[in-house]
């Protein structure tokens, strides 16, 4: 899976989510959400595709083929093909060395990594400066609630409100102006961030601020990023009130807008953002009540939906193997889309190959290329393979003047001293000689010396040099020979295999 | 003379006013047993106090000394370097995510409604 296509279908259930979320969110448990924006971050993160019938690409798939649309491999490349300017060279991030939208791409994501290190450093640097707090009832209150890694609390005259930090080492840093007399109040604080340290929300938060520099240019995926952390302040919030108990919502909704008070004092500035997100916070809190059994269902049933809806890509039709895929992508969206797209990428177009004779009755193959790239194809390897009226793979002497040559399903030629200019389609006169034991009576009989059999061939590049010496190589050639080479081809596929278009980046 | 120092300045100060001039590593061993800060954490506040004018450094070995007597030295205001820490607009992402801003009062009292409307 290409970065662009987990960012697609990163989106799609970012777009699910926040419908959910906006439905539902004071009606669902909130760990709810948590899970169905961890799925998301996999999802953006691990290029696996997990096939699944259920899947929404699926879904399109069928609708588009019933609707008697060009066939549909993959909806991910027909997505792709609607932004031309990322298509094809993000989708060869891996191989291409530096095309520019890679470039582009790189210098974000290095970009905001090193503004997110840098901001998380310069935290945490003054966050280390914090000074030690000696207080009889934040010890008593650590030793209550012990946790594998150990927690301790310090102070600081440079922050306002309560904070953790610190993933192995956790660290809960109160303000200076602390009062370490209301123990009620602590009692919350402490709570609620020991909570977001047993649920490791640091690191949660680093992991999503990865996933975003990775797909910045993703707007939805910076809108994840801020609900994340937001539905991760609303969990700790449900998991406090649930805690300590109904009537506790209160106190403690009255205590948070005591902290955000005191913040503001200082700094008299508002953030439409913030306010809603606070509004939204304090909302929550009063609106948490153990969720009815129907709410859990629903819960359950969202983040199912969401796994194998929303984060499974396309199941592979049944009546055709799996890995032709790959190939239906390639010919069938480009046979749809002609035009302004098929120009923006460079290709070569294998336009057709037949079978012709010349006028002595021998049996040729003849083949028409076009060079849809800017530079002249000087010379070029192909395989070919040859299949009877009914698709049956068959063995031929390729290379009948040569007796020593045994028979085999396919033939790799390579034809140099070609020059295809750019943009020219290469019909020649002749092709690739067959020996035919009926209409070649003069010649010295091959095999048995029976008639030719060939009624379709195949062809498929395998590499392309050209003129100023580059070299382009099929990268779908081995899964072109594994899928074809010597297997039963159905006699309407073969039918319908040209034009083959190789996408060159 | 009207230098500003926060908490964790204070500290690196308190060593000196207490014990005279010292060596940077000596301070550090203090502070670190004293409220568990690495050597980097000493450093740093140490070179921010110099820059602050309340130490000066003489070689050898990084000797430190106390410019400024205990009498004189105010504690700083808060707000001032919080807007150093969390106003750069590097920091307002994170400053966001962390939950840090600031509302008005206008915004509190709607806050308060709301909890009264839930009552």
């Amino acid at each position: 899976m290409s970065l662009l296509q987990m960012s697609i279908s990163g989106a799609v259930l970012i777009l699910f989510i926040l419908f959910i979320r906006a439905v539902a969110v004071n009606r669902l448990p909130k760990r709810t959400f948590l899970i169905l924006w961890w799925i998301t971050i996999l999802r953006l993160l691990i290029p696996v595709s997990v096939p699944s019938a259920l899947s929404v690409y699926s879904f399109l798939e069928r609708t588009a083929a019933h609707s008697g649309q060009t066939p549909i491999g993959n909806v991910m490349a027909m997505m792709q093909g609607e932004t031309p300017a990322f298509t094809g060279e993000l989708l060869n991030v891996p191989v291409s060395p530096i095309s520019a939208p890679f470039a582009i791409w790189l210098a974000g994501t290095l970009f905001f990594a090193a503004f997110f290190s840098i901001s998380y450093l310069r935290c945490r640097l003054e966050f280390s400066m914090s000074l030690p707090v000696q207080n009889v009832f934040a010890e008593k209150w650590l030793k209550d609630h012990p946790l594998t890694r150990s927690i301790s609390i310090r102070q600081s005259d440079r922050i306002f409100a309560p904070l953790t930090y610190g993933i192995l080492q956790p660290v809960i840093l109160m303000p200076k102006t602390t009062n370490w007399k209301d123990t009620r109040q602590l009692q919350y604080i402490f709570l609620y961030e020991y909570i977001h340290i047993r649920r490791f929300d640091a690191a949660a938060k680093l992991i999503a601020a990865f996933a975003l520099c990775v797909h910045w240019f993703n707007p939805l995926v910076w809108g994840m990023y801020l609900l994340f952390n937001r539905d991760m302040e609303l969990a700790c919030d449900e998991s406090v009130v649930r805690l300590s108990g109904e009537t506790a919502k209160k106190d403690y909704a009255l205590m948070l807008i005591h902290m955000e008070a005191k913040k503001s004092g200082f700094m008299p500035f508002c953030n439409e953002f913030s306010k809603n997100a606070v509004e939204e916070r304090i909302t929550a809190i009063m609106k948490t009540k153990r969720p009815p059994m129907a709410a859990i269902l629903i819960s359950c049933l969202t983040v199912f939906a969401a796994i194998s809806i929303f984060a499974t890509s396309a199941a592979a039709p049944p009546n055709t193997a799996a890995s032709h895929t790959p190939f239906a992508t390639e010919t069938g969206t480009d046979k749809g889309k002609t035009g302004a797209d098929a120009e923006n990428s460079m290709s070569i177009i294998h336009e057709s190959v037949e079978l012709l004779y010349y006028e002595n009755g021998w049996p040729y193959l003849h083949d028409i290329l076009t060079n849809n790239t800017d530079r002249t194809i000087t010379e070029m390897e192909y395989c070919m393979l040859a299949y009877d009226e009914h698709g049956t793979p068959l063995k031929l002497y390729w290379n009948f003047f040569d007796s020593s040559q045994e028979q085999s399903y396919d033939y790799l030629a390579r034809i140099d001293g070609l020059r295809i200019a750019p943009h020219e389609t290469a019909d020649y006169h002749g092709g690739w000689s067959l020996y035919d034991g009926e209409a070649m009576e003069n010649w010295p009989v091959i095999g048995n010396g029976e008639r030719n059999q060939v009624a379709y061939s195949l062809f498929c590049l395998k590499q392309v040099v050209f003129e100023d010496g580059s070299t382009w190589n099929n990268p779908h050639y081995s899964q072109w020979f594994e899928t074809y080479a010597g297997k039963e081809v159905r006699p309407e596929e073969l039918r319908n295999y040209y034009p083959y278009r190789y996408g060159i980046e | 003379m009207n230098i500003k120092l926060f908490d964790s300045e204070l500290k690196v100060m308190n060593v000196l006013w207490r014990e005279g001039d010292a060596t940077a590593k000596h301070i550090s061993d203090v502070l670190k047993a004293e409220v568990g800060w690495n050597v980097n954490t000493t450093y740093t506040l140490i070179k921010r106090c110099i820059k602050k004018g309340a130490i000066e450094r003489s070689e050898p070995n990084f000797m430190c000394h106390a410019l400024i007597p205990k009498e004189e030295v105010q504690e700083s205001e808060t707000n001032e370097l919080i807007n150093k820490i969390y106003d750069g607009s590097a920091d307002k992402l994170f400053a966001a995510l962390l939950g840090r801003k600031k509302l008005t009062a206008e915004q509190i009292e709607r806050l308060k409604q709301i909890v009264g409307e839930f009552q």
